[in-house]
């Protein structure tokens, strides 16, 4: 109807619906997402306004710009700005519905549409320039960068809503942020800590601190309540990413800049598999596993290190790829050929049917049987959750 | 079968854990999208692996018999509000 939905289809974990298939069992092949019809009356004016001129643009609006997961729940942002979600929502973090009463065992098994009305302006929020997930939480991006929404629950700071503010049952602005005269240009989460790179290249953050994945300064505070700036970062930040405890901030990717902070202990040598920047110069992307970093570097080649144990560093004869999606411990892959294949622990079928007895898709990875007739165009990763995005 | 066989994914220190008063058990999450758990006894006990209802693996809690709220303590005093 007016708004086309993306065309994806998933596999995996789904205990909560957050696959999006219409009901909670895992499943090991790709199948269809299905989304629920929205209301024609949804929109408010302006934001009429601003779909018919997406309409125009020939289905250009439908493209899938990002896929994040929390343990749970499963965010999908459109190049255009609106934003899906499905799986646990007992809390409010696929968003509230108009007859949300704080009621508990509520799940989406299907994806709908996520609006949030600010309640300190009553403006109503239909189009998000980033998202991210914690475990149990949602970030938001107002389209215009000025503010950040959150949703869902968070035990230990993950909501950035200052002390003790664990839950958020509607969508609450973080307060005073971002800082004045500064823009959101991205959010990322891990499971327990959050990071928004802004527009004058300051870094800031909040959630786990004590691992030093919000930089040294912040080790001792263990848990940031509010968002801090990140400091001792020795470039201006263009990207971030994040592993359950540590976080890659990324700098001029056209001299190989990177850095990578926390993963106190050196645990699977998050620290001291960095490579030199040199091996990375006009990298296009860096994404993280809980346990590991991967650069989709400028020749489609992938350069990974960290936790091997299942075969999630797609070591073996892997060749180019397209698209690189990184989930809590395994990675989906589209190559150029446009064949999809998994790597890592795939025990709830999320590295496809094809695994060894211990549910690992190891060596050269597990082929994924593609439904026919379509093109695959992206992918997307989560905690044993996997989708591949059709053209 | 195969207790041998058993394999940790990972070492988690009790304070990165979170405490459900309720429950009486110490959770985390796991990457499958589900909880490891144990119950506060289990611990007092000595007993250190958690498990996830939802798949095979399983983690070592990092813990001293000293961090574990007393068996008789009211829920205002564990260390995490749920």
């Amino acid at each position: 109807m007016q708004h086309p939905h993306p065309t994806l289809f998933a596999f995996g974990s789904n205990g909560s619906g957050q696959l999006g298939l219409g009901h909670d069992e895992d499943v090991s092949s790709p199948t269809k997402c299905l989304f629920e019809e929205e209301a024609e009356n949804a929109d408010t004016p302006s934001s009429r306004e601003r779909e018919s001129d997406n309409r125009s643009d020939s289905g250009g609006g439908c493209g899938v710009s990002r896929i994040v997961a929390g343990g749970n729940h499963t965010l999908i942002l459109l190049n255009d700005g609106r934003v899906y979600a499905a799986g646990w929502n007992g809390d409010g973090r696929c968003g509230a519905r108009p007859d949300f009463e704080g009621s508990v065992s509520n799940s989406l098994d299907r994806f709908r549409r996520l609006v949030v009305q600010d309640a300190g302006t009553g403006r109503v929020e239909d189009r998000f320039k980033g998202v991210s997930a914690t475990w149990e939480g949602t970030a938001l991006v107002a389209s215009d960068g000025d503010g950040v929404f959150i949703l869902g629950s968070g035990a230990k700071g993950e909501l950035g809503l200052g002390p003790e503010t664990v839950r958020s049952t509607t969508a609450t602005r973080i307060p005073n942020f971002p800082p004045q005269g500064t823009n959101v240009v991205s959010i990322v989460s891990g499971m327990g800590h959050t990071v928004v790179v802004l527009s004058n290249g300051a870094v800031y953050g909040w959630g786990a601190a004590r691992k030093g994945q919000l930089g040294n300064a912040m080790v001792s505070e263990k848990i940031v309540w509010s968002p801090v700036r990140i400091e001792g970062v020795p470039f201006a930040v263009s990207e971030a990413a994040c592993g359950r405890e540590f976080t890659v901030l990324c700098g001029d990717k056209d001299a190989g800049e990177f850095v990578v902070f926390g993963a106190s202990g050196n645990k699977w040598n998050i620290l001291s598999g960095v490579p030199g920047s040199e091996d990375v110069k006009g990298y296009l992307k860096i994404d993280a596993s809980w346990h590991g970093v991967y650069v989709h570097r400028n020749d489609f080649s992938v350069l990974a290190w960290g936790r091997d144990d299942r075969g999630q560093l797609l070591s073996g004869d892997f060749g180019r790829a397209r698209e690189v999606a990184v989930g809590s411990e395994h990675v989906v892959a589209l190559r150029e050929d446009r064949t999809v294949v998994a790597f890592g622990w795939g025990e709830h079928g999320n590295c496809g049917p094809d695994t060894d007895a211990q549910g690992n898709a190891k060596g050269t990875g597990s082929g994924i049987p593609l439904p026919e007739g379509i093109e695959v165009v992206g992918a997307g990763a989560g905690c044993a959750t996997s989708w591949i995005i059709a053209s | 079968m195969a207790d041998d066989a058993i394999s940790i994914y990972d070492e988690i220190e009790i304070e990165d854990m979170t405490f459900d008063p309720n429950l009486q058990i110490y959770h985390y999450p796991c990457p499958c999208g589900d909880r490891f758990e144990i119950v506060i006894d289990d611990l007092r006990d000595g007993e250190d692996i958690a498990v996830c209802p939802s798949c095979s693996l399983m983690i070592r809690v990092i813990y001293d018999l000293s961090d574990l709220p007393k068996d008789t303590q009211q829920t205002s005093t564990v260390p995490v509000k749920a």
